[in-house]
């Protein structure tokens, strides 16, 4: 049994990961910014204070994100540095929570157009830390595309009450479960196959983007 | 469902092979143990004719590695005739706009490494970034198409690499594709890059290995 831990685990995917590990017998810990005793992604306290407490942990899964449009950087790719710097050189593992936003750039709705940039930092965060310090800890760049989430969560407010998340939420999109079960069978698998990097979304998905690339001005 | 697979009777082809069969599936399988050489243009349109009407290809044989050994001069080798990437793209184009479809290609992990010491190597990368090159020009065009890029693990196939290169389970990967077939109507992965944990990026003692023994 590994000891895992996971940002954002009170809501959507975090949620269903933390639950999973659980049910599956790990020690897991939980932070979020929705807890009695929040925890902020955003905060640089609050993220050295994470990396602080668990960095005895053997797995981490890099899951809260919290959109600023005002910042060049963002929380959750900051705590990846902080992790790969601290778990340099180790088999720990990271499960981190991309988004197939960031394969191309939108550029009509300004939230959006950071998260996009926010995803694609993230994934060059990775590719540049493989490439430079190949020798562990073992990160999977888990990029999906949007998702339903279960009916008895509040609506995500990722990109708040606005025209895009409207749209968004008009657009077929998979299950929540299917991209959380995914992960779980990375994580439990990890010891005999490792997901470096993976892009998943609902087959057919290709024209459903076509259609939102075509509308939000993506380039 | 109707299944095609190009090196069904060894390693990764003959595991998805079996847990399809198992699962009730058609599946028509070729190699060049049967007589299929996928290097071979009239083959390669043999089995495209023969599957048109097929739901899934599993794009797997490789074609130019049989038989050769490690410090072969690689004439064997010559760039042109990529059998794989040739049969690919054959579907690609049959199957072009039908987003019911599904081509699943054995890449491999050596794309994202160069390693230009070794020419046998050299040219196994190439042939596979032409493949991940052209898959990527398909993306949006339908049919669904992931491409599967893996470590190395214990096949015949790997032989011909020194024993220091750390090898996986074919069931490990194999249990990967099986995943991403039964669930291929609900989530589709259209690229993974999967690996052995702990030994990334085959490893600065490999890549030295290997480097100065040619």
């Amino acid at each position: 049994m590994a000891k895992v831990l996971v940002t954002g685990h009170l809501s959507g995917i975090g949620k269903y990961i933390y639950n999973a590990c659980i049910a599956s017998g790990h020690t897991v810990k939980g932070v979020d910014i929705l807890d009695s005793t929040p925890w902020n992604v955003s905060v640089p306290e609050d993220r050295d204070w994470l990396v602080e407490q668990y960095s005895n942990y053997d797995v981490l899964v890099n899951n809260a994100y919290e959109l600023n449009v005002y910042e060049r950087t963002c929380g959750q790719n900051e705590l990846l540095k902080l992790f790969l710097d601290a778990w340099a050189g180790t088999n720990k593992y990271i499960m981190s929570i991309g988004s197939t936003a960031g394969l191309k750039t939108p550029q009509r709705d300004l939230r959006l157009k950071k998260y996009s940039l926010d995803k694609q930092r993230h994934t060059k965060i990775i590719k540049a830390w493989k490439k430079t310090k190949p020798n562990g800890p073992n990160v999977c760049n888990f990029n999906m595309g949007f998702y339903v989430k279960p009916a008895d969560e509040a609506r995500t407010h990722l990109l708040g009450d606005s025209i895009t998340s409207d749209y968004i939420t008009q657009l077929d999109r998979a299950d929540m479960s299917d991209f959380g079960d995914y992960v779980i069978n990375i994580l439990e698998d990890r010891e005999s196959i490792w997901v470096d990097e993976i892009y998943v979304d609902l087959p057919d998905q290709d024209e459903n983007r076509a259609k939102f690339i075509k509308d939000f001005g993506i380039e | 469902m109707k299944i095609v697979i190009t090196g069904h009777k060894t390693g990764l082809g003959e595991y998805v092979s079996d847990a399809m069969v198992a699962q009730g599936h058609t599946v028509n399988g070729y190699s060049r143990s049967t007589g299929y050489d996928i290097n071979d243009p009239d083959v390669r349109d043999t089995i495209l004719l023969e599957n048109l009407d097929a739901d899934l290809f599993f794009n797997n044989a490789y074609g130019r590695m049989q038989n050769i050994e490690f410090d072969d001069i690689p004439e064997h080798w010559k760039r042109g005739e990529n059998g794989q990437l040739n049969l690919l793209k054959q579907f690609c184009d049959a199957w072009k706009g039908r987003t019911d479809k599904y081509i699943l290609h054995s890449g491999s992990k050596i794309v994202y490494k160069n390693m230009q010491k070794s020419k046998q190597v050299k040219t196994y990368r190439l042939d596979k970034m032409d493949c991940t090159t052209l898959i990527k020009t398909y993306i949006g065009l339908g049919p669904n198409i992931c491409d599967f890029s893996m470590g190395m693990f214990d096949t015949p196939m790997a032989d011909i690499w020194p024993d220091f290169f750390i090898r996986g389970e074919v069931e490990d990967y194999g249990q990967q594709l099986v995943m991403f077939i039964d669930n291929k109507e609900t989530i589709w992965p259209r690229e993974a890059v999967f690996d052995n944990p702990g030994r990334k990026e085959y490893g600065p003692y490999e890549i030295s290995q290997m480097e100065g023994s040619l």
